[in-house]
């Protein structure tokens, strides 16, 4: 052993072994660098393609779901719908558990090869104290792809503003309604005695007449009168055969004493009465002759000019729901009658996705 | 070697010249051995890349197209292919050209089946749109799907 020490004959050998043992301990994490590329790029191949199959059962479940509400209430209706309104049909406590036990029946397979898969369902309904009736229905979506997963979970929302949306409507028409007729001293023109008209007329702003109106043409030279704006009669509206009066506002008719048509005999044309907001009468008369066409709602007021009732379809006489599309055409009208449409003021349109028509219900994204 | 011990030497023996290039060479194989690799890795994973985005875009592509109200039509064509007009054709069938001027065959297939016993797409009142590339040797190598609402189909009509 000595012998070779001191002699360092191939001593040339170790050199080159020392170097390629640093040069080898050098290349291992350059390969191993350039391996772990490689399996990045599979890595990211893998979950592009599984949050690909995540999201196509994420669209799966919500259209499969959207479908399932549909049906659900195309059911419901058809089962409870004798005699009952869709508000019953379709409050939160008779529709939530209805609903939830069919979606737990549904069997729910996203792509053939069930790569894509939904899990973990969960519903979460409001307590009945909570204003806005909702169900939470929570799911986790994943796909799989190379035996890669990607997850994640949505809350669905289904919200049912209906109830409390028509109240809010109900009550702030009330509360315009109230306005209006608190307004009728303030009105811009205002007539203390009886005022007559002989020829047509146009009124660009609110108009009272605390006293009556009345149109006086004889039954040859027809009298047309426009309001632009809102129009109160405390008294009387005396109008004769085919007069006409269109009103773009409301109109109040603070009188006992009934629409009428014309005032002497003889005669068997009508009169129009054409409003496009609300109607407020005290007294529900209407001449046979007369033909009264309202857009909006026919509201009973008292004697202390406190609205009674908002007049609905029940109530039959002299009221006419069922007029035809529109207060355009004057022969759908019923002679005799308040012919109108209901419609409501304000745009009853709900932002978000609105898929269930007719039932109140909306469904919504919560998280993702 | 005793030129490292600070004595003088004539200069390395040819055996040792001989020896160190042997070994030299045998490490510079090695090296230009790994670097043809990883020149081919890069290549392969480059293609992989390539493949996905090619899949993606002739996915999005296809439910564009779609989406334009031709889903009908194409549905009652058994071949769907030919209704994409970004795909080009050759002899050997539809193709795209990925960035290594390497040819993919896709297959773009729109149905709506069932997806199990009771329930189907149709029922779902969507489209499924299924994207696969596949190589000459008609292997897939990539697919996509995507789900078609018939409720966005009528938006993109209007």
């Amino acid at each position: 052993m000595r012998r070779y020490v001191s002699q360092e004959k191939g001593y040339a050998l170790l050199v080159v072994l020392l170097t390629i043992v640093i040069t080898s301990l050098l290349i291992v994490p350059l390969i191993s660098n350039a391996l772990s590329g490689a399996v990045q790029v599979e890595t990211t191949e893998e979950i592009v393609k599984a949050e690909n199959l995540r999201d196509y059962s994420q669209r799966y479940y919500r259209q499969l779901l959207t479908e399932e509400i549909t049906e659900t209430i195309k059911a419901l209706r058809e089962i409870e719908g004798n005699g009952k309104s869709d508000r019953e049909i379709f409050a939160p406590e008779n529709f939530i558990p209805y609903l939830t036990s069919d979606i737990i029946e549904l069997n729910i397979f996203p792509v053939e090869n069930q790569r894509g898969r939904i899990d973990n369902l969960t519903f979460t309904a409001s307590t009945p104290e909570e204003a806005l009736p909702y169900l939470d229905i929570e799911a986790e979506y994943t796909g799989i792809h190379e035996g890669r997963a990607k997850s994640k979970t949505e809350i669905l929302r289904l919200t049912f503003p209906g109830l409390a949306a028509e109240t809010e409507e109900l009550l702030s028409d009330i509360e315009k309604i109230k306005q209006f007729y608190e307004r009728k001293d303030e009105a811009a023109i205002q007539y203390s005695e009886k005022k007559t008209y002989q020829e047509h007329f146009n009124y660009l702003d609110t108009v009272l007449y605390q006293q009556s109106l009345e149109m006086s043409g004889h039954a040859q030279s027809d009298i047309q009168g426009f309001y632009e704006k809102d129009l109160y009669i405390e008294e009387e509206l005396d109008y004769s055969q085919n007069d006409k009066i269109y009103v773009k506002g409301n109109v109040y008719y603070g009188s006992d004493k009934q629409l009428k048509t014309f005032p002497g005999q003889g005669g068997n044309r009508e009169s129009y009465l054409i409003v496009e907001g609300d109607l407020l009468v005290r007294e529900l008369k209407v001449h046979n002759n007369s033909k009264v066409c309202v857009r909006r709602n026919v509201y009973y007021i008292d004697r202390n000019d406190q609205i009674e009732n908002l007049l609905t379809a029940e109530m039959v006489n002299p009221l006419n729901p069922s007029i035809g599309e529109s207060c355009d055409d004057p022969d759908t009208w019923e002679k005799g009658k308040i012919n109108f449409m209901g419609e409501t003021g304000q745009d009853t349109v709900v932002p978000g996705p609105q898929i269930t028509p007719g039932s109140g219900w909306q469904i919504s994204t919560v998280t993702e | 070697m005793k030129y490292f011990y600070g004595h003088k030497e004539r200069g390395a023996t040819l055996l040792e010249l001989l020896a160190a290039l042997i070994i030299i060479s045998f490490i510079v194989l090695t090296f230009s051995i790994f670097f043809t690799q990883s020149q081919l890795f890069t290549k392969n994973t480059e293609e992989k890349i390539d493949i996905v985005n090619l899949n993606q875009y002739i996915l999005y592509e296809a439910v564009d197209f779609l989406h334009e109200g031709n889903i009908e039509e194409v549905l009652q064509n058994e071949v769907h292919n030919s209704y994409f007009s970004f795909l080009e054709q050759s002899e050997t069938g539809y193709f795209i050209q990925g960035n290594n001027d390497q040819m993919y065959y896709p297959f773009i297939f729109v149905h709506r089946n069932e997806v199990q016993q009771e329930e189907s797409i149709q029922s779902l009142k969507a489209y499924h749109v299924t994207v696969s590339l596949r190589d000459e040797t008609n292997e897939t190598i990539s697919e996509l799907y995507e789900l078609i609402y018939e409720t966005d189909l009528k938006e993109g009509l209007n």
